[in-house]
């Protein structure tokens, strides 16, 4: 059984592209035949962040306009077994595609049997928008803890809710928790409160992600790091485990540390 | 005078119904009418019945003008006119009266999110929350039971007397006719009653409705 999700947030800039990365590693990780594709056709950066910009030969408008088969588009990752990543064009824009034909193109990733195609969808509530989600099973929101991101996030379910895509689910991306425990920054309650959405998942502000992003490794693949902790809970909560939230309590300081500090005075 | 019958009167159970001929014109349809009424002299005398005018469409004007001769010639009591053509129409202005535009109501059962709008001639129930970005405009009154957080435009073809109500009153604007307020940033923080607002001398108060 496949299923297409799409990541989508309306804001842009709140991770929609780092979390699919993430998550499409962490189900490849987990032995899953994972798809990603890039819907942000003219913008793409999903390629860059999978570090996998210099084998792109054919893109997304390629296929679905017939230039070349979807095995030749699909790129294989180059860490793990199972992960495949579709690209978007660079050259085109997001007319070049109609939501008929992304629709077509997630039943033709579907028959060649992946186990969950994931869709990064571009900023926006236009034409972009309308193409990512035209195929999808699920809808999954990603969205900042800030007023703007959650209004924005709000709108987007609005919008799902009106294509027939019910009960998106919510990941909660870069929640400090410094600035929280200060009440200067919304917590995970403020944000249910108003979307009335499930939450899939909390991932904290992390600069780890940042470094990641940057070399094209996933955050997901590096068991220090905090928000790869988190993205690797979401992706068991995908495939349908019940993983408890992380807790997002300042570390205590060890026995150790406090003595070391006790000796700095 | 060999006069073709240009109206006929026909009693059913219904009541008295007269058939006019649908090609003659006006006005001797009139004096046919005027004559016949008079001829039945007695007959129609003090009768309550209701009144069928079948076979051609009259304006309005000429309706009048035919129940005016009836009434003139006979002591008839016509308890109800049906006629070709308002018989639905008679309906629905009866109905219009009855449900005057904060008569009708349109209940929403659900959140309003934001980017979505219910307008209504009439008034508005929303069972769920108005987030922001969210528009409610009604010419009649407006309920939210849950929050209302988005803008709310109540009697917004300027029905003064119409009300807004909310379980949590918290609207980045309110509108009462045409007049606009910003809510009170100090208002839209912490538990409180269920509120309600209104206009009392060109201006929208707000009180707990306790």
């Amino acid at each position: 059984m496949s299923e297409v999700i799409v990541i989508t947030s309306g804001k842009g800039g709140v991770g929609k592209t780092t979390t699919s990365a993430n998550l499409g590693c962490g189900l490849a990780v987990l032995g899953k035949k994972v798809a990603l594709v890039d819907a942000d056709i003219g913008l793409r950066n999903l390629d860059v962040v999978m570090g996998l910009e210099n084998r792109i030969v054919y893109d997304l408008v390629d296929v679905v306009e017939g230039n070349c088969r979807l095995k030749q588009a699909l790129i294989k990752d180059k860490r793990f077994d199972g992960l495949f990543l579709l690209p978007a064009a660079q050259t085109r824009d997001k007319d070049a595609v109609s939501p008929e034909q992304m629709q077509k193109l997630c039943d033709n990733l579907k028959e060649e049997g992946f186990d969950y195609i994931i869709i990064d969808c571009p900023a926006g509530i236009e034409q972009g928008f309308k193409n990512a989600i035209a195929g999808a099973d699920r809808a999954i929101v990603v969205t900042t803890p800030e007023v703007s991101a959650v209004r924005d996030a709000d709108r987007i379910i609005g919008l799902l809710e009106a294509n027939g895509l019910n009960n998106p689910t919510l990941i909660l991306n870069r929640l400090r928790i410094d600035l929280v425990n200060r009440g200067e920054m919304m917590n995970i309650e403020d944000v249910t409160e108003i979307l009335a959405v499930d939450i899939l998942g909390v991932v904290p502000d992390d600069e780890s992600i940042v470094i990641a992003t940057n070399k094209g490794e996933p955050a997901v693949s590096n068991p220090e790091s905090r928000a790869g902790q988190a993205y690797r809970n979401i992706v068991q909560r995908i495939m349908g485990e019940e993983v408890p939230l992380m807790t997002f309590e300042e570390e205590p300081e060890t026995f150790m540390e406090k003595l070391k500090k006790l000796f700095r005075r | 005078m060999n006069q073709e019958n240009y109206v006929i009167f026909k009693g059913t159970k219904d009541g008295v119904t007269v058939l006019f001929q649908p090609e003659a014109p006006f006005d001797i349809i009139c004096e046919q009418l005027s004559q016949k009424v008079e001829e039945a002299g007695k007959f129609f005398d003090k009768v309550k019945t209701s009144l069928a005018f079948k076979g051609r469409v009259f304006t309005e004007e000429e309706e009048e003008q035919l129940l005016k001769i009836i009434a003139e010639k006979t002591n008839m009591d016509i308890t109800f006119v049906k006629t070709e053509n308002n018989e639905l129409k008679q309906l629905s202005e009866l109905l219009e009266k009855e449900m005057h535009p904060h008569n009708l109501t349109k209940f929403h059962k659900g959140s309003l999110r934001n980017g979505q709008k219910i307008e209504f001639d009439g008034s508005v129930v929303v069972v769920g929350d108005v987030n922001p970005g969210a528009e409610i405009k009604a010419t009649g009154n407006i309920i939210v039971l849950g929050q209302l957080k988005g803008m709310a435009h109540a009697g917004c073809k300027g029905m003064t007397d119409a009300f807004v109500s909310a379980v949590y009153m918290a609207p980045v604007q309110l509108r009462i006719a045409d007049i606009i307020t910003r809510f009170p940033e100090e208002n839209k923080r912490g538990p409180k009653p269920p509120e309600y607002a209104f206009v009392q001398n060109g201006q929208i108060f707000v009180m707990a409705l306790s």
